[in-house]
């Protein structure tokens, strides 16, 4: 009998126990893992993909049962929350099945006391996260540990593969495959739009001979729609993201719900929805809970829990609900604000129905008028059933250098034989030799040339060859800083018998003063003391105070949500029915008066003048990043015809240049403003000083080292070594502009950002359009919520000093 | 405009647009926060900064003395960043090869843990019923000469547009100085008191706000 044959018999048996059939695509899982080979499952949550793997992985044992501390497998999640469920799921299969096997769960949130029991008695399979991986790679004896894996799964690598965290799983399992090559790698995805891709990428060229498979399950889901449109005019404002006054529609809904998940944008927008929806529904109080990533996590792990046992009625959420966790008794969903991106609308509609088969049914509750045109541009994508890709970095200097530290922390490492293996990721298959070689300098001399009375240490070179780090300092300060994924500084929210509420942010402790009242997790809190990284809150009677706010990136349309918005905009002249009055009919009139809506063969430029200043606005309907770089390309190439200084503002739809002078948009358009040619070069001198490669280089700063946020639970915080990132970036610009780390925030912003190709296939669409500049006496209902944008960005070609100068002016 | 000038308890002071002020009646230079070895004391940890700002630094006081040619300067705390390392060397060296006096109020940055050839080092500093001080010190007899906070100021103007720039503070009761060193970073200040002064400073001039 083949392996195959006798592992059937026995999966079989303890299915039919449970009742169960084994699906599809868990049969073609097991027979590849048997086969040795890698691959990727696509697979919905609640389908049974721990199924499609474990049994499979865990064979071996199964013929052998004798009870060892040897690692079989490494199950990375990129969640903590998702671990424990996880780990529950392994051991039923594993105790019901009698295996000799241990599941052991490590990540940021496992105790010293487990660490240390881990650390004698290693468990057989451990469900961890990227990071946590990276750490163990840091350990001395990493090698000894991995010797016998058999296979390391990546959960929700769709999730993953958009990120760094993605670069540093490639970079891991590398590691770990170049020395034990016995190990396959797993992969579990959502659907995305490049399933191919993402399973090239995790495997990267390892094993050329075994370019893995690609699995899908066949389970179908079915999403239906439901746009909540207010029926009157004045409900629906022209700008913002709240959406709180349209709450009323939202409670039939809750009312005839045994249970109701509410998804929000922006944790500020979370707070403030439970806050209303309690007002509005008193009888709520006590069935319903928040859930987003500042909350504490035993909060958030009992709100999950509840959810699942049917406790609650209501749960307000951010993005934190997202990924995998199962809560099939879910209800209803609603989805307030543009999704922003067609796969993230899919995904937090399957959050109910999730059995398979079942329909699920998501409600869209627009928070602005021009908001109406995503959801029935929304309604048609998943009728097409389409959801975009996920981009996966490549040549992330940042974490290559993180990576080669921690190589160095651990046994050390020789140059020549990693290379090999770092190749071999997708990541770095196009790393040159001299960016190599600039890594390699960069972690042993600190620069390109060795300087005379430099003192620069991390990685030492040993005669051998070898290098590595042996400062204690260094290889304690770089365990503390593994990981990618970074945020503002972090404060503790303790209440004052010590009992931890969740974390916030510093630049917003440091807007309250003592005494002041604020709202968060639901609750009002007056500030007793801040006293180290901790801000002690007492509860306060007051109800009224500032809401508590975080600063988190805006999201972004997607290219395809972009496509959609511009089918709805450029069709609304011919959906206009007349007489009939509803908040879209109305903006679309006012639009039409005040200034023009475009067809799809035409581009709207509106100008006119506020207090502020003269606003030239822009409507390529692109999404919010394109926007972005378009706005600082534009801005950038007016500002070479004569010296102007501008004020930038951006949006999903269009954008602003804001000045202190007219600007005659006939006189400048016929200087090739839209041409492709020289766009790279364009967008590097004009992105070099933008917030967006700023943004950027703060989290490249702190993954390659270059910012140190001080070590956790330590009174001082070693401040001497502690500095902005936008003050390095200021030292790289002006004095090591050719820095690969500063030059990555660049490239970053324009390559990665903004989806390679992107940008040119907008400027070609818009070189074919017709100009339709309108000059107008007030704002339209399309500029306003870019005009009222707060967040803006600064770029001139004035003298410098000429600028303060009339500024200087100005302000007297 | 490269210097102001403005009388405080009335003696005559030059502000200049390289962060620094020229006592006229005692031929002092005063400046503040030049935080000496603080790039070389990242790189000593690890961190790859570049080394070059440092240099700036040194060549930028130089150019001060060459126009000023004063008897004395006085720093106004923070002189370095942290202990000893390879960067003061070349401070040092200028400290001793130059027949001027050099005074450091002493401030919460400066570990010096032997004496300073040629660094007269002082926990404050009174003199013409001025009082030298690294903090900023409230509730004070004498006219308060401080630096610590590194103040800087955002000037807004038509269109939305704004720009941030170190400063000068001069308050009825204080003023404080700019931080001296390039890589230091800056505290944004508000007009706190509608009869307070702030002297903004580009690479190349020096500015008055109202």
């Amino acid at each position: 009998m083949s392996e195959y044959t006798n592992f059937k018999t026995w999966i079989d048996n303890w299915m039919n126990l449970k009742g169960w059939k084994p699906q599809k695509f868990q049969i073609l899982a097991w027979k590849a893992i048997l086969n040795g080979k890698n691959g990727l499952i696509n697979a919905p949550t609640g389908s049974g993909k721990t199924l499609s793997l474990i049994p499979a992985i865990v064979w071996s044992v199964v013929n052998s049962p004798k009870q060892n501390n040897n690692l079989i497998c490494i199950w990375i999640t990129p969640l903590r929350s998702l671990s424990q469920q996880i780990k529950i799921s392994i051991e039923d299969f594993i105790s019901e099945n009698n295996l000799p096997l241990s599941v052991g769960v490590r990540n940021g949130d496992t105790s010293i006391k487990e660490r240390n029991n881990q650390r004698k008695k290693f468990p057989n399979i451990l469900v961890t996260t990227p990071e946590s991986l990276q750490l163990i790679l840091s350990s001395k004896d990493w090698k000894k540990k991995t010797s016998f894996l058999k296979a390391i799964v990546v959960d929700e690598w769709h999730e993953l593969m958009g990120s760094k965290r993605g670069v540093q799983v490639e970079l891991c399992t590398a590691a770990i495959r170049d020395f034990n090559s016995k190990t396959s790698i797993w992969g579990i995805s959502a659907t995305i739009g490049n399933l191919d891709k993402a399973k090239e990428v995790l495997l990267g060229s390892i094993n050329e001979k075994n370019q893995g498979v690609l699995i899908k399950s066949t389970i179908k889901k079915r999403i239906l729609v439901k746009s909540i449109a207010p029926k009157e005019i004045k409900q629906l404002p022209w700008r913002g993201h709240l959406g709180l006054n349209l709450s009323k529609y939202l409670t039939p809904i809750i009312k005839k719900s045994k249970s109701t998940l509410i998804f929000t944008n922006t944790r500020t927008q979370c707070e403030l929805w439970y806050q209303k929806l309690l007002d509005e529904i008193p009888q709520l109080a006590g069935n319903m809970a928040m859930h987003h990533g500042s909350i504490d996590r035993n909060i958030r792990l009992w709100v999950e829990d509840s959810l699942r046992n049917e406790q609650l009625k209501v749960v307000v959420c951010t993005s934190s609900l997202d990924l995998g966790v199962d809560f099939h008794p879910v209800e209803s969903i609603v989805q307030i604000g543009g999704p922003k991106g067609v796969a993230r609308f899919i995904q937090r509609a399957g959050r109910s129905g999730h059995r398979p088969n079942e329909t699920s049914t998501i409600y869209f509750l627009p928070t602005h008028a021009i908001e109406l045109l995503e959801s029935s541009g929304l309604n048609e994508a998943v009728k097409q059933n389409f959801v975009e890709e996920r981009i996966p970095y490549v040549l992330s200097f940042d974490v290559l250098i993180q990576f080669l530290v921690s190589l160095a922390v651990s046994d050390g490492f020789y140059p020549k034989n990693v290379l090999i293996y770092i190749k071999k990721t997708h990541a770095f298959s196009r790393i040159t030799d001299e960016e190599w070689s600039w890594i390699l300098k960069n972690i042993t001399i600190g620069s390109q040339s060795l300087q005379s009375y430099d003192e620069y240490k991390k990685v030492e070179i040993l005669d051998n060859g070898l290098f590595k780090v042996n400062s204690r300092k260094i290889a304690m300060r770089h365990r503390v800083q593994i990981g990618t994924i970074v945020s503002d500084a972090l404060l503790q929210l303790k209440s004052i018998n010590g009992k931890r509420i969740g974390k916030i942010e510093e630049w917003f402790v440091s807007k309250l003063r003592k005494g002041e009242v604020f709202l968060f997790g639901g609750k009002y809190y007056k500030i007793f003391q801040i006293k180290n990284m901790e801000v002690i809150v007492k509860k306060s009677k007051s109800k009224k105070g500032k809401v508590v706010s975080w600063m988190g990136g805006r999201m972004s349309f997607s290219s395809y949500m972009s496509e959609l918005l511009r089918a709805e905009i450029y069709n609304l002249n011919n959906k206009v029915a007349p007489g009939q009055i509803n908040p879209l009919n109305y903006i679309t009139k006012k639009q039409t008066e005040i200034s023009a809506i475009p067809n799809i063969n035409e581009f709207l430029i509106e100008s006119f003048k506020t207090k502020d200043g003269f606003h030239t606005v822009f409507y390529p309907f692109e999404g919010r990043l394109i926007h972005e770089a378009l706005s600082h390309l534009i801005a950038y190439r007016i500002s070479l015809l004569k010296p102007i200084t501008f004020s930038l503002a951006y949006n999903d739809y269009g954008f602003e240049l804001l000045s202190d002078e007219f600007l005659d948009v006939q006189e400048i358009i016929d200087n090739n403003l839209w041409d492709e040619s020289y766009l790279y070069e364009d967008l590097n001198k004009s992105i070099n000083t933008s917030e967006m490669a700023r943004r950027k280089f703060r989290d490249i700063a702190v993954i390659s080292g270059l910012v140190f946020n001080g070590m956790p639970n330590k009174r001082k915080g070693n401040k001497d070594l502690q500095s902005g990132s936008q003050l390095l970036f200021d030292v790289f610009r002006d004095f090591e502009p050719d820095n690969l780390l500063y030059k990555q925030s660049i490239t970053e912003t324009f390559e990665f950002q903004l989806e390679e190709g992107r940008l040119r296939t907008a400027l070609q669409r818009i070189n074919s359009q017709k100009l339709i500049w309108k000059q107008i006496l007030k704002p339209s209902p399309f500029s306003f919520p870019i005009i009222t944008d707060r967040m803006r960005e600064n770029l001139s070609s004035e003298n410098f000093e000429v600028r303060i100068q009339k500024m200087l002016l100005q302000y007297q | 405009m490269k210097t102001i000038i403005k009388k405080i308890n009335g003696q005559t002071f030059i502000f200049d647009f390289r962060k620094l002020v020229y006592w006229k009646e005692k031929s002092s230079l005063i400046l503040s926060d030049v935080h000496i070895g603080k790039i070389t004391h990242f790189r000593k940890n690890g961190i790859s900064l570049p080394s070059f700002p440092a240099l700036n630094n040194l060549n930028t006081l130089k150019s001060a003395i060459q126009d000023y040619n004063p008897k004395e300067v006085i720093f106004l705390g923070d002189l370095f960043h942290s202990e000893y390392n390879s960067e003061w060397e070349e401070w040092l060296t200028f400290f001793k090869s130059l027949n001027l006096s050099f005074t450091l109020v002493i401030g919460n940055h400066d570990s010096i843990k032997t004496k300073l050839k040629g660094v007269k080092i002082l926990k404050y500093l009174l003199r013409e019923n001025l009082y030298f001080s690294h903090y900023p010190i409230d509730n004070l007899e004498n006219f308060n000469f401080c630096g610590h906070i590194h103040p800087s100021f955002t000037v807004k103007g038509f269109g939305k547009q704004k720009i941030k720039l170190p400063c000068f503070y001069l308050s009825k009761t204080h003023l404080i100085f700019p931080s001296f060193g390039e890589f230091t970073g800056t505290h944004n200040m508000k007009l706190k008191n509608i009869e307070d002064e702030i002297f903004l400073l580009s690479k190349e001039r020096i500015f008055k706000l109202k």
